[in-house]
């Protein structure tokens, strides 16, 4: 978000309320409500220039709390919050979600799309390259090969053997497979000896989309 | 069609924003007029400096000479930068992300800078008149004004059109105000007279100004220029914030 730096925190969300329309006698329980909210008590008389990068970006959450509105727009939300807060972003965008409002949110972080959006919207050169229905792909995660990442602690041959075309790296197997051709080959080497300690996608299915709709790059 | 929606609730910021612009002239003022008072008053009384004599005489002389210069300079600095510096860091976007008609924000804007420069002015000759000598009030508001409606709308026009809109401003200025006086000695042909003609009518807006100040009647042609030109250059102004992107 930028603001004038001379601003104070306090009198920043004074102003953005009044440009919001909450009137005059709402606005300092407005402006209580959602200091409270992004727990930025502890800032409010301090002038924005001196607030650190993760303060500001909650500074622009709270105003996009101020008001109800229909249509918000985040501009990477994220960027320069701890991961604390990029939990409580996330937990704070679940709780605004409602059927007749619009969240857009323009972010580079896959991961973080893929927890909050329904729809991605992949723009490269300044041009919509596709449109990813993320409710669509969970829904059809079960038949989707996806490439997966599998660490292995003992018996890793047996698993190895069981899955066609996968590479083994030290402890590590990568392979190609749907959910049901992976949990078969995993139950029968889990049931041979094999000791497994993580299984993770390669890739989510948005980095998927992503790299085939942006050309692999 | 979009209802215009103009922030009244964000009127008192505005005015809080455009404050210190609004005082340049009493800030210039008390320092050219202020001073040279405080050093008669290390000589002299009060009652004495206001009971006439050369003291009086010098400090009315100052005082002519240096509200003209005072009213231009806070009627230069009111809009200057005003929709430029919004764009230049991007404080559109802020303040468009809200239910604002852009046009609507900044004739408010206008409107309450003017509003404050105005009153500012007037302070001029009524804190002249409380100290030294009784002067006029009424024909410096109506110069401040004017000065206000000329060059607020030519700074705003310029910080609409441009990022740089300081130089540009400043320039239009110079070259108007020295083109025309040279046109107006019948001193210039061709090319260069339509340029003068060309240009806001900044000597004009000065000669009215001069003679309101000077408690003579101003040119009736001439101030129908200058109104006619301010208008023209806000209502463009107004055109290039509602049609040109904000973020350029």
């Amino acid at each position: 978000m930028t603001l004038p730096v001379t601003w104070r925190t306090d009198q920043t969300l004074m102003r953005l309320a009044a440009l919001a329309g909450v009137p005059r006698a709402e606005a300092p329980a407005a402006r209580d409500r959602v200091i409270d909210a992004v727990e930025i008590g502890e800032h409010r008389d301090k002038r924005l220039k001196t607030l650190s990068k993760g303060n500001l970006q909650r500074l622009g959450l709270a105003q996009a709390l101020l008001t109800e509105r229909r249509v918000v727009v985040f501009d990477e939300p994220t960027h320069g919050l701890d991961p604390v807060w990029t939990t409580r972003f996330r937990d704070i965008v679940t709780t605004m979600r409602r059927p007749d409002r619009a969240m857009l949110i323009a972010s580079h972080n896959l991961d973080e799309l893929e927890r909050l959006c329904d729809r991605v919207v992949i723009i490269d050169k300044g041009r919509i390259q596709r449109v990813v229905d993320l409710r669509n792909v969970q829904a059809g995660e079960g038949a989707l090969v996806r490439r997966w990442r599998i660490k292995v602690l003992a018996g890793i041959d047996a698993l190895f053997a069981r899955l066609p075309g996968a590479v083994c790296t030290g402890d590590t197997i990568e392979c190609s497979a749907d959910l049901a051709t992976l949990n078969r080959a995993l139950s029968v080497s889990i049931s041979e000896g094999t000791l497994v300690a993580a299984v993770q996608p390669a890739e989510s299915s948005l980095e998927q989309a992503f790299h085939s709709a942006v050309g692999g790059r | 069609m979009t209802p215009i929606r103009f922030p009244l609730s964000y009127l008192r910021w505005q005015a809080r924003d455009a404050l210190p612009k609004a005082l340049v002239p009493l800030g210039f003022f008390l320092l050219m007029v202020g001073l040279p008072l405080v050093a008669f008053l290390q000589r002299t009384t009060l009652a004495v400096l206001r009971a006439g004599g050369d003291q009086q005489r010098i400090l009315v002389q100052t005082y002519d000479q240096m509200l003209p210069v005072a009213l231009l300079l806070g009627a230069v600095v009111l809009m200057s930068g005003v929709s430029s510096l919004d764009r230049e860091r991007q404080h559109v976007r802020f303040l468009f992300s809200q239910p604002v008609t852009t046009w609507a924000y900044y004739v408010q804007y206008f409107a309450v800078a003017t509003l404050l420069y105005v009153a500012a002015s007037a302070l001029l000759p009524a804190l002249f008149g409380l100290i030294v000598t009784p002067v006029p009030v009424v024909p410096v508001i109506r110069a401040a004004l004017l000065s206000a409606f000329f060059f607020g709308s030519l700074g705003f026009l310029c910080g609409a059109l441009l990022n740089r809109d300081g130089i540009a401003f400043i320039l239009v200025m110079i070259l108007g105000g020295t083109l025309q006086q040279i046109d107006a000695a019948g001193q210039l042909s061709g090319f260069w007279t339509v340029v003068a003609d060309v240009l806001p009518p900044v000597a004009d807006a000065s000669a009215v100004r001069s003679a309101w100040i000077d408690g003579r009647a101003a040119d009736t042609e001439d101030l129908r220029l200058v109104l006619a030109y301010s208008l023209g250059m806000l209502v463009t102004a107004l055109l290039l914030v509602r049609h040109r992107p904000l973020v350029r």
